[in-house]
């Protein structure tokens, strides 16, 4: 299923030299996740047999659902930005609204969302600079990510101000009449098609 | 055609901050409105309260109406904020233009003659074919204003509009300003007092206590004039090294686009202030990264030299810190204490133990500007790049932070500023650079 997902992005135009980019951030995201299941496990997981990874004693079921659970956050993220990289997003979003699949309370706080990445980019390079030209240590690190949320957050609540007062109402109309190319519907239809099945394998294989 | 209510309002983060109007005030004909004061004294506050947006959606007390019938008409009145990008919400300009309309549901045959008009009178013809993160500051703002306009307000409300504009796309607004004015009531927050003194029709001015009054024309020059506000005072060491940065046949190009810089030579050395001008997109951001020894893959020859030795390169991000147009990304730190490096005994502001243990995110605008300066001060950096450092700044606070600056000068640091604003330019330059077509040219003061 993965690999007829990735054929038909590439197909329709997806840069190996982005896709290796994303899956790297996608591994990181999802390998970051897995240890912090392991590190604070839920309490139903803490039975059963014990065993020894890198000279650390944890429960095999904690083991196994780290895997399985970051694997799935790996897949899910790496396909759901590398979907996003070949769909024309802003059209597909648009036609949602106006056919009334998705809220505006909703679409267009995730349109402003993605029409951002770039800013907000930007702007964590020039905080990179800064951490960079007063000698930050790498563990303050962490900090320059709470500098980063401070300005996404800023930056959400002028592009939400704006949206109120430029009039947004679920009664509003729709000029254009975006329908979503073949290429789309395709790629939209197998991504979901894609994430049920992962979830469902999942659901059992945990189960 | 509008009555401003008395109103009391208080402040959620803040009990003891108020903005307070004891008077009604009465707007009958259209015009130009301008509301003036202090950072920090509540214009964008009092400009929020009209159209409905607080307390409603931000929090805080209201005693009083403000406006009557205020919903109901709030279709009627359009706000357009400071930053450009943080209004927009769609890649394609179109949809962007559009947007307005088809939220106050006007038909799409009007959309399509409103386009063609506001197209023409803005000069938005060439921007369609772009995306939206492509378009300049001023096309962005053009376009947002645009989208407003279009669906006929009676009431315009417009905070620091021109904040992020260069001084041709600032110009061409307050143009625009001047062709509707007639036809709309506009509120007007804006710091450019002597560009847009001929524009305005009447003066509404908030002062330090939160109380607004509306005050004549004639003390508009008065508002022009200097504050003569208490200045900070850095120490007057001044450090004895001399160091000078050399720039021989300096070129670069970004990976897969054309030449963006050179071949360009020049120096920059401590104890002078060098500004860089030029257009948007003319390299000048991509010339304070090389400086900074964060560019490196560039053709030419770059020395520093210091007390007439060369030193290795690899020094100069010890020697540079940078202050970019947001002090915010310059904040890692939960207090002033902990941001400044050393404890460095300046006059003014940021040495009581109240501000030095408050966050930083907590202090003005104009003061979160000098404070990013003060954090590479308090380094003991010797090279200090500043990106745009009077934008959105209030006259007092431009001449706070054209002190400090002559006071980095006067330590004999070196200071290299990318600026568009003329006056803060003839009053702080000792060189200045412009860069045009990758070349760099240096301008008579």
């Amino acid at each position: 299923m993965a690999f007829v997902l990735i054929s038909v992005l590439f197909f329709y135009g997806l840069n190996v030299k982005e896709s290796v980019r994303i899956f790297l951030y996608s591994a990181l995201f999802s390998l970051v996740y897995g240890v912090t299941i392991i590190l604070f496990p839920s309490k139903d997981l803490m039975i059963g047999q014990v065993i020894t990874i890198f000279n650390y004693e944890i429960f095999k079921s904690v083991w196994s659902a780290a895997v399985i659970l970051s694997s799935r956050v790996l897949l899910v993220s790496f396909f759901s930005l590398t979907s996003f990289m070949v769909l024309d997003f802003e059209k597909m979003m648009i036609h949602f609204m106006s056919q009334k699949f998705v809220s505006v309370k909703w679409g267009y706080p995730i349109l402003i969302g993605m029409n951002s990445i770039n800013l907000i980019k930007n702007e964590f390079e020039r905080i990179k600079i800064n951490a960079q030209m007063r000698g930050l240590s790498k563990k303050d690190f962490p900090r320059l990510f709470f500098t980063l949320l401070v300005f996404s957050i800023k930056h959400s609540e002028r592009g939400a101000l704006s949206l109120i007062t430029r009039g947004l109402s679920e009664r509003k109309y729709f000029y254009f009449n975006l329908v979503p190319t073949v290429q789309d519907k395709l790629i939209l239809v197998l991504f979901l098609f894609f994430y049920f099945t992962l979830v469902s394998v999942n659901f059992l294989v945990l189960n | 055609m509008l009555k401003i209510e008395p109103f009391q309002f208080n402040y959620e983060s803040n009990a003891a901050k108020v903005l307070k109007l004891k008077h009604q005030l009465h707007f009958e004909k259209n015009g130009v409105v301008l509301i003036s004061g202090k950072s920090g004294t509540g214009k964008s506050t009092f400009l929020s309260l009209i159209k409905g947006i607080i307390p409603e959606f931000t929090g805080g007390h209201l005693s009083g109406n403000v406006i009557e019938y205020q919903k109901e008409n709030r279709d009627q009145m359009v706000y357009l904020f400071q930053n450009p990008f943080s209004q927009v919400i769609h890649a394609d300009p179109v949809f962007e233009f559009a947007f307005t309309m088809e939220n106050l549901k006007i038909e799409k045959d009007v959309f399509y003659k409103k386009k063609k008009e506001y197209e023409a009178k803005m000069n938005l013809e060439h921007i369609w074919s772009k995306e939206t993160s492509m378009l300049s500051n001023g096309e962005c703002q053009k376009l947002v204003l645009a989208s407003m306009l279009s669906v006929s307000p009676k009431i315009i409300l417009l905070d620091e509009p021109t904040a992020f504009l260069d001084p041709e796309s600032r110009k061409e607004f307050y143009q625009i300003l001047r062709g509707i004015k007639n036809t709309h009531l506009i509120f007007l927050v804006d710091h450019h007092l002597s560009e847009i003194k001929e524009i305005v029709d009447r003066t509404i001015f908030i002062d330090e206590r939160g109380e607004i009054e509306e005050i004549g024309k004639d003390v508009l020059p008065e508002l022009m004039g200097s504050s003569g506000a208490n200045m900070l005072s850095l120490p007057m060491s001044r450090s004895s090294n001399q160091i000078t940065l050399y720039l021989q046949d300096v070129e670069f190009k970004y990976p897969g686009q054309k030449k963006l810089i050179g071949p360009i030579s020049t120096y920059f050395r401590t104890g002078e202030v060098t500004v860089l001008k030029g257009r948007n997109g003319s390299g000048k951001s991509t010339l304070l990264k090389i400086l900074a020894g964060l560019l490196r893959n560039y053709e030419g020859k770059i020395e520093l030299k210091e007390n007439e030795k060369f030193m290795s390169l690899k020094k100069l991000k010890k020697l540079v810190g940078f202050a970019f147009q947001n002090p915010e990304n310059n904040f890692f730190y939960d207090s002033l204490e902990e941001e400044f490096a050393r404890k460095v005994e300046w006059n003014g502001e940021f040495n009581t133990e109240e501000e030095l243990k408050r966050s930083p995110y907590l202090f003005s605008e104009g003061q979160k500007r000098r404070i990013s300066l003060l954090i590479n001060f308090s380094l003991e950096k010797q090279i200090f790049l500043i990106d745009e450092p009077t934008f959105g700044q209030d006259l007092e606070n431009i001449e706070k932070i054209e002190h400090v600056i002559r006071s980095l000068s006067a330590a004999n640091k070196m200071v290299i500023i990318i600026s568009h604003d003329e006056q803060f330019i003839s009053r702080v330059a000792n060189r200045v650079l412009e860069l045009k077509d990758g070349s760099i040219f240096e301008t008579k003061l």
